[in-house]
């Protein structure tokens, strides 16, 4: 098991994110949302590195969300059926919605937490998240309450609302993420992606 | 002609323009100021009274063992550990890619006890192949000066005392290649010690470690002189200590830090120019300021004629630097002080048409050190939580993010990068160490992996997009399909307020110079004899004419940085 900094836990996952194919701006939310994940109790990354394993099979530009408004609720869904949590996270911070909402099959559902909290810290309310049997409860920078399976669920559907609550409380802040030695290999490997070899031209130019 | 508003002259200078300041030509001209991150940490362990300690020096008689170094403050305590090697000297390199040094260190949050030493001797000697822990601060490693180390320790060893132009040539006897902080290869992440009042200001838990590194330096020169022949061996004079700093290799890898930080970097700028405009708008000037100034500008004139380097441009600037700082000098002596209202700023605005850019700033540092009454405090201000702006705002209208580009980008909009020089290499990583590097476009592969660090080509990019699209209205609808220019929305917006965020040139121009950039940050840390060994990397000095730990109690006086007197030529 790896101890890493923060620092060098959303380095590692940025890369990763951009080595599996998404744009740097959207690798840069990934990495931010891992270094919250972390922070908010959620120590092991491994469901981290359990999600870009899926998104290394998929084509990402097949989990390019959709956005649906109808009535007073809103519908989001992959074009290829699934959703990333990072791409359609980072377009739920952006719109800010706070009307109910579902998310069909969000692969890895936890990693939405840092996006909704965002929301709620926009809006100034909790919001809920809730699939199958478990449910998140975030109030901008809080998080409330989450039940023992969130991490455990590999897929789901799940729906969004705010809610009335008061801050009951806030879990620990942890300052060091783990990382088991096959993951971090595994999310080296895609970081890897993003580096370039030497060539003989590049060392003529000199390196710096 | 007199009205009755314009006899008031003792309006506030404004501060530079972006476009003014921003330039890398500019910034690649900086010198350190007395707001420089290294002047910052020694005015507040002086301030603090902090002191130092050297608990433990177990260093063999091959110079090979371990020392502590001990630094406690009101509140805290934290240990430099030195791990001093016996490195062949073929393998003793400058460059980042090196795998072995003469000495490596680690700043340990507390006082280490054993167990933490040895799991440290573990770990330190590897550098980025070790993985320190939360427990650590910063993670370097120093390489001895082939020109003066030996020579200093047999010269010592015999009972003599070094030259003094020697050590000012040089600067240094050993060399830092890599300061790491910030969570870097297992480090503690600034965002846990940023509270901590001793470390407020930019990078001051990587400039105590160099202070440290500086008394070991000079430690282990003694040390190898007394062992080699004790009965003769003496300690280095205390006038020809001070002479000593410690050198530095910089390359690439610092670069993007100032590319990817803007909001930081207007804060360091904004306070920059915040002090100079102060003084520039100073209405009564006594002749004892002015006598400081000339004598300051008199040490910085000492000071360039022991700036070495080989670099053929950058010694062509040294040259007319020198020129230059002998015309300044001239006006100085006697630069009239009753004849305008704001002194300064007639001799600054004289500056800006006669001098170099090297002078110019020079004597933005001279005149920002005549008036610590009125710049310290500014200190202050120079850190920034850049969480604030990460957030993307969806909601922003489309023709806004237009607008905004329109404001703070002309310098990218009025830039053609379809001409291949103005779009001929790409930042990248490089497999080799994960460093950052600069390629050629068209001549080598890997552009297909480039960094998003082309600012002002993607923000041309983005704003040619948003030209042709009228399907979104609102920012959050665009980038749910455009996710390529996600990190450039995010851009735009955190730097939107913020008047020093961006360098205004194009950073992946043929002639661009990465040096300059480096410059730039090197001078805000308080470096100084830049001498770059190429357009990419350079060697500084750090600390050099700066007290050492012990003599921070004895009435701290803050101006060091440059010499006093030329050495006397033996």
């Amino acid at each position: 098991m790896m101890d890493l900094s923060l620092g060098e836990c959303e380095a590692l996952v940025g890369k990763a994110a951009r080595g599996v194919g998404l744009s740097w701006g959207l690798a840069q939310d990934a990495a931010h949302a891992a270094s919250w994940l972390v922070a908010h109790g959620f120590r092991n990354i491994d469901f981290i590195a359990q999600l870009l394993r899926r998104l290394e099979v998929v084509d990402v530009a097949m989990t390019r969300p959709q956005r649906e408004v109808s009535g007073a609720s809103i519908r989001w869904s992959g074009e290829g059926g699934m959703l990333c949590p990072f791409t359609v996270g980072a377009s739920l911070a952006d719109f800010g919605d706070v009307i109910d909402s579902s998310l069909e099959n969000v692969l890895m559902p936890i990693v939405l937490l840092p996006f909704i909290d965002r929301v709620a810290v926009r809006a100034g309310r909790a919001v809920q998240a809730q699939w199958h049997d478990e449910v998140v409860v975030t109030a901008g920078h809080r998080l409330l309450q989450y039940s023992a399976g969130v991490i455990e669920t590999a897929s789901a559907t799940v729906l969004l609302r705010c809610i009335e609550t008061r801050p009951a409380f806030s879990l620990s802040s942890i300052q060091r993420a783990a990382v088991t030695d096959t993951d971090y290999a595994f999310l080296n490997s895609l970081a890897h992606r993003t580096y370039v070899p030497a060539t003989a031209q590049s060392r003529l130019h000199g390196a710096g | 002609m007199s009205t009755p508003n314009s006899a008031n002259h003792s309006r506030a200078v404004a501060l530079r323009s972006s476009d003014t300041v921003m330039r890398l030509a500019r910034m690649g001209a900086f010198h350190q100021t007395r707001l420089s991150f290294m002047r910052v940490l020694l005015r507040r362990l002086a301030a603090d009274k902090w002191h130092f300690e050297r608990p433990q020096w177990s260093i063999d008689n091959a110079g090979v063992g371990t020392a502590l170094y001990t630094a406690i403050g009101p509140e805290r305590t934290y240990t430099l550990v030195a791990f001093a090697h016996d490195l062949d000297p073929k393998l003793r390199s400058d460059r980042v890619i090196a795998e072995a040094w003469d000495a490596t260190f680690t700043l340990f949050d507390g006082k280490p006890s054993a167990l933490d030493i040895e799991r440290l001797r573990a770990v330190v000697p590897l550098q980025e192949a070790g993985h320190i822990s939360a427990r650590e601060l910063t993670l370097s490693r120093a390489n001895r000066s082939v020109r003066l180390f030996e020579s200093v320790v047999s010269t010592l060893a015999s009972g003599r005392q070094p030259r003094a132009q020697d050590l000012d040539e040089v600067g240094y006897l050993m060399r830092t290649t890599a300061v790491y902080g910030s969570g870097k290869f297992g480090a503690c992440d600034r965002r846990f010690i940023r509270e901590r009042e001793e470390f407020s200001a930019p990078f001051q838990v990587e400039l105590l470690t160099v202070f440290l590194i500086r008394a070991f330096s000079v430690d282990i020169v003694e040390h190898l002189a007394r062992v080699s022949n004790p009965c003769a061996a003496v300690s280095l004079a205390p006038e020809l200590r001070r002479r000593v700093g410690v050198g530095n290799s910089t390359g690439l890898g610092m670069a993007p830090f100032v590319v990817n930080h803007p909001t930081l970097v207007d804060r360091w700028v904004t306070v920059r120019e915040t002090a100079l405009a102060r003084v520039r708008s100073v209405v009564q000037v006594e002749s004892a300021r002015r006598t400081r100034l000339v004598s300051f500008i008199s040490r910085m004139h000492i000071d360039a004629q022991q700036w070495l380097t080989k670099h053929p441009e950058q010694a062509e600037r040294v040259k007319a630097y020198r020129v230059d700082l002998d015309a300044l000098l001239r006006q100085c002596t006697d630069w009239p002080l009753n004849e305008h209202p704001q002194p300064w700023n007639q001799l600054y605005c004289w500056a800006e048409k006669h001098l170099s850019m090297e002078c110019q700033e020079a004597l933005v540092s001279a005149l920002i050190e005549l008036y610590p009454e009125l710049v310290d405090e500014l200190s202050a201000r120079m850190h920034m939580d850049e969480s604030a702006s990460f957030d993307i705002d969806g909601s922003m209208p489309i023709a806004r993010l237009r607008a905004l580009i329109e404001r703070n980008y002309g310098f990218a909009l009025d830039c053609d990068f379809d001409t291949p020089s103005n779009n001929a290499r790409f930042w990248y990583a490089s497999e080799e160490k994960l460093e950052p590097r600069l390629g050629q476009r068209f001549e080598e592969p890997g552009a297909d992996r480039e960094h998003p660090l082309a600012i002002g080509r993607d923000v041309a990019a983005l704003f040619q997009f948003l030209q042709h699209d009228t399907e979104h209205k609102i920012v959050a609808e665009l980038l749910l399909s455009a996710t390529q220019h996600r990190h450039t929305v995010r851009r735009v917006q955190a730097s939107a307020n913020y008047t020093y965020a961006e360098i205004r040139d194009n950073l992946i121009a043929d002639l661009m110079l990465p040096i300059d950039i480096l410059r730039f940050k090197l001078a805000f840390f308080g470096a100084t004899k830049f001498d770059p060994r190429s357009d990419r990397w350079t060697r500084i000095t750090m600390f050099q004419n700066a007290p050492y730990p012990q003599e921070l109690a004895d009435g701290y006086v803050d101006d060091w940085v440059y010499p006093q007197a030329l050495a006397p030529r033996p």
